[in-house]
């Protein structure tokens, strides 16, 4: 039976803050993983928080001696998962995290989601995965257009509803779709910050990408649908299936499901929806900058 | 089911309408519904102790080009799902 063991070598734990001043999140024994951390989060400030905090950690990192890690969250949407080396570890810390900071919001939950500024206001693109968020996103920023997030990106449940960029870093799948487009392949190659896993994680340049806490108005939301052999095509959604589709993927451990409900109801009340049926990334991301590069509604 | 029971919807389960379509929340499980076009017709008229032959009935007046057989079908569907997810709960006929 395996027996769980501190990083240090005193075994004695550190602690750090991680996160915004006014709200940061304390982690304990998280030296082994750090060092691999801003290749999955960036912006986000980290303290020295000592050895003896006086509160309880956010979120534990337990390292085994076989080298594996587990990153244990608390609180609401607590979590406690495993992984098989530091460098995974980290990617697991980013998320605990994020979860832990939405948790800490309680105007705001978590979508699952990719999103870019096109015009004045940020387009968020959910779908299921393998849908193509991180593609669309990323072919709207090869196109010009600010990049804000990957896989999670904060949003605020009023009238109008804001984004908050949540910093962490982009990816996409490898290999590349043999369409993507040379553009799109010089945009990876030339952020690539770290490949593997069949993935390749991409760094941008300050002013190329949004920062942690950046908040932007939603312009709109677009459920991604991919389907070969089907063109692209952008139609209106409802309210209730704006509302139907996130209620069912949104984080929001804190928030009761009467007040998401609510909130939900707020933020389709002041927010265009679509569904995007596409079959190729790059023509989905030009119709989508056509469609909202323009500041007001066509 | 007999058509001697009678059907209401559960008093603690909250309703919103979003463009005439209904999300109901399940208070204990925090468990969220959306209704079709049938149920959320049927939660709107479950508002009183109601049998199904009354509900079969006040449908089939308001849908008149839809066969009674239909209706009678996809209430009784309705009912048992809308029942087995607690949203409506069901009555002895002397309670009415």
């Amino acid at each position: 039976m395996l027996e769980a063991v501190d990083a240090n070598i005193d075994d004695v734990p550190d602690f750090w803050w991680i996160g915004p001043d006014e709200n940061p999140i304390l982690v304990e024994n998280a030296e082994a993983v750090l060092p691999y951390l801003p290749y999955f989060l960036a912006g986000w400030d980290i303290k020295w928080a000592g050895a003896a905090p006086d509160r309880s950690a956010d979120i534990r990192i337990i390292q085994h001696p076989d080298g594996h890690y587990n990153v244990v969250s608390s609180g609401p949407g607590g979590a406690d998962f495993s992984f098989d080396n530091p460098n995974d570890a980290a990617n697991g810390l980013a998320g605990a995290l994020i979860s832990v900071h939405i948790a800490g919001n309680p105007d705001m939950i978590c979508l699952h989601a990719g999103a870019a500024r096109v015009g004045d206001g940020l387009v968020i693109v959910l779908g299921d995965s393998f849908a193509g968020k991180s593609s669309v996103a990323l072919h709207l920023a090869v196109l010009g257009h600010r990049f804000f997030g990957d896989d999670q990106i904060g949003v605020t449940l009023d009238n109008p509803s804001h984004g908050m960029c949540l910093g962490l870093m982009p990816k996409v799948r490898l290999p590349l779709p043999v369409d993507c487009g040379d553009a799109f392949r010089q945009f990876v190659d030339g952020y690539s910050a770290m490949q593997g896993d069949g993935l390749a994680y991409l760094k941008l340049w300050d002013g190329e990408a949004g920062t942690f806490g950046e908040m932007v108005p939603v312009r709109a939301l677009v459920f991604l649908d991919r389907v070969e052999a089907r063109g692209t095509e952008l139609r209106a959604a409802s309210r209730p299936e704006l509302v139907k589709s996130m209620i069912s993927t949104a984080f929001a451990p804190h928030i009761s499901s009467s007040d998401l409900l609510a909130g939900l109801n707020r933020l389709a009340e002041g927010t265009e929806a679509y569904h995007l049926r596409f079959e190729s990334s790059r023509e989905a991301a030009s119709l989508l900058s056509q469609k909202f590069r323009s500041n007001t509604n066509q | 089911m007999s058509d001697e029971t009678l059907y209401v919807r559960h008093p603690a389960i909250a309703a919103t309408e979003i463009d005439a379509e209904t999300f109901l929340v399940e208070p204990d499980s925090g468990e969220v519904f959306y209704l079709d076009e049938v149920s959320s017709a049927l939660w709107r008229f479950l508002t009183q102790n109601r049998s199904r032959s009354e509900i079969v009935e006040t449908f089939t007046a308001a849908f008149p080009d839809t066969a009674a057989e239909k209706i009678d079908t996809d209430i009784k569907a309705a009912l048992e799902d809308m029942i087995a997810r607690g949203l409506v709960v069901v009555r002895p006929s002397n309670s009415a």
